[in-house]
């Protein structure tokens, strides 16, 4: 069984559906590690 | 930090520079649609991202499960017996023009009733009117109908065993799965007869299961067809509790899905099958070096003949886009259990939230199927005037036509599109209210919710590119 790559360009468009998928994700975790910092910082200067 | 932002770039670029040599070569693209198919995912996905925005803002605490219903009337008794009835000599019906007549399916009044009307046109009804189904169901009818008369002869019939809680509604599950297979993969699926035999096997299941539980467990927990249509009734504005009828406000029924196992078994079922349906009729799939040839290919290289090959690929098919949905869902929860601290456990959670699914599964339904019943549904009018298929004429309809200029293409595809991201976004309205009652900090109960946004994303943007697929 050999992976259909031979005609990449008759599948790569799939990988726009992607897209939003990753970008979203990616902009997701930096703001929730910027909140977690931030949750950090607040208790620290509570204690 | 810098690499990562570098990459990102990259990556942006790489993406935006695709879809000129995307269009060179017309994929996924109808000739008239004003921008590419794959712009509706990035746009469908900003719409969901600002809704997400909004309800953070705009939702900071609980509100669905305080609203509530209105009392609006009664419905009597003859009327549920008669549509028992109705749905018996329907049923009657249906499995004798697949046995008695023509075996070419669309002559036959069988595959049609079957494939169209009830598996897609119901649960249109069921998000309108509440759960049709529940009354019209001819086994149902049947089980309630030996449970009168028994009552009336002998003064009852032997209490039923009791229902193993651990089973819960994984029988469904499996029946849906079933029905699928049937739909989507079995190679009888054309064959009236073949269709009948499968109903009638049902239906003697679905009886032997009643017999033995009791009518209303069994129906509410096995009966696959009773509980996905159960479940869409939950989105519906009227909400019956047996013959009282109240009015609520839309998806707040869906807070009622009950929490018993087997429950996100059963809409990652729906969801995955739906999905497969429209991913099969892409090139990826069916294309001359497609996956489906593939695995055929390596299927018959084992021995097996070439019928049972392409089935067995195509039932590999089914069964890892059910899995591919279940493991997007199962990562929303354990995202979500993670941000909580651990607390409530992963599975709790992934019940908790099943109710979500719901919405999703009905967009699925409307996105795939919606063109089906559309023009398939009007095949009914000559059909039920020539059930058989053998040119009698019995309500003067079976001179009809389908007429396929009803909807555009493009209106179609817009129908579509407006379904997944409705449903999208419904299930991260239902989402952001649990995880408000779940969570006591709002803070913790949005953070949780960004796995989720991002799950309902790779939904949209997944059920988008099948679409696409299927479109090209």
């Amino acid at each position: 069984m050999t992976l259909p790559l031979a005609h990449l360009g008759h599948w790569y468009h799939a990988l726009l559906y992607l897209a939003p998928i990753l970008l979203i994700g990616a902009g997701l975790w930096w703001s929730s590690r910027r909140e977690a910092k931030r949750e950090q910082r607040d208790e620290r200067a509570d204690d | 930090m810098n690499r990562i932002r570098t990459s990102a770039l990259l990556a942006s670029l790489l993406a935006l520079a695709l879809p000129a040599q995307a269009s060179a070569h017309g994929i996924g693209q109808r000739a008239d649609l004003p921008i590419p198919l794959w712009l509706f995912a990035w746009a469908a996905a900003f719409v969901l991202v600002a809704s997400f925005v909004a309800l953070t803002v705009l939702w900071p605490k609980p509100v669905l499960a305080n609203l509530r219903e209105r009392a609006l009337g009664r419905a009597p008794l003859a009327l549920e017996a008669l549509a028992g009835a109705l749905g018996v000599f329907g049923f009657a019906v249906i499995v004798y023009a697949g046995l008695a007549g023509s075996q070419t399916a669309t002559a036959n009044l069988a595959p049609t009733a079957i494939f169209v009307l009830i598996w897609v046109g119901v649960p249109f009804l069921s998000v309108v009117f509440g759960d049709v189904f529940a009354v019209v169901s001819p086994w149902r009818a049947l089980g309630r109908g030996v449970g009168w008369a028994a009552s009336r002869v002998s003064g009852g019939l032997p209490a039923p065993m009791a229902y193993p809680e651990k089973l819960g509604r994984w029988p469904a599950a499996l029946m849906i799965l079933g029905f699928a297979w049937i739909e989507l993969v079995w190679s009888g699926r054309e064959s009236p007869s073949s269709l009948a035999i499968a109903a009638l096997l049902y239906a003697a299941l679905m009886l032997l299961g009643m017999s033995c539980f009791g009518t209303e467990k069994w129906c509410r927990n096995a009966d696959g067809f009773g509980v996905a249509f159960s479940l869409f009734a939950l989105l519906a504005p009227l909400d019956w509790n047996g013959r009282r009828c109240s009015l609520r406000a839309p998806l707040v029924g869906a807070l009622k899905m009950p929490n018993v196992a087997g429950s996100v078994a059963v809409v990652c079922v729906l969801i995955g099958s739906t999905s497969f349906d429209g991913f099969s009729q892409g090139t990826v799939w069916t294309g001359a070096s497609g996956l489906a040839q593939q695995l055929s290919d390596l299927f018959s290289s084992l021995g097996i003949g070439a019928g049972g090959a392409v089935e067995l690929a195509y039932t590999v098919g089914l069964l890892l886009i059910i899995a591919l949905i279940s493991g997007l869902y199962r990562l929303a929860v354990v995202g979500m259990n993670r941000t909580g601290a651990g607390k409530p456990s992963v599975d709790e959670l992934a019940r908790g939230f099943a109710h979500t699914l719901i919405p999703i599964a009905f967009a699925y339904v409307v996105a795939h199927y919606f063109s089906l019943l559309l023009f398939q549904g009007q095949a009914v009018v000559f059909l039920i005037s020539d059930p058989l298929g053998d040119g009698s004429n019995i309500f003067g309809t079976s001179t009809a036509a389908i007429d396929y200029s009803l909807l555009s293409a493009n209106a179609i595809w817009y129908a579509q599109v407006a379904a997944l991201v409705i449903g999208h976004v419904a299930a991260l309205v239902l989402a952001h209210d649990r995880a408000l009652v779940t969570w006591s900090s709002p803070r913790v109960a949005v953070r949780s919710q960004y796995w989720m946004l991002l799950v309902m994303v790779a939904f949209t943007c997944l059920g988008l590119w099948f679409l696409s697929a299927a479109a090209s």
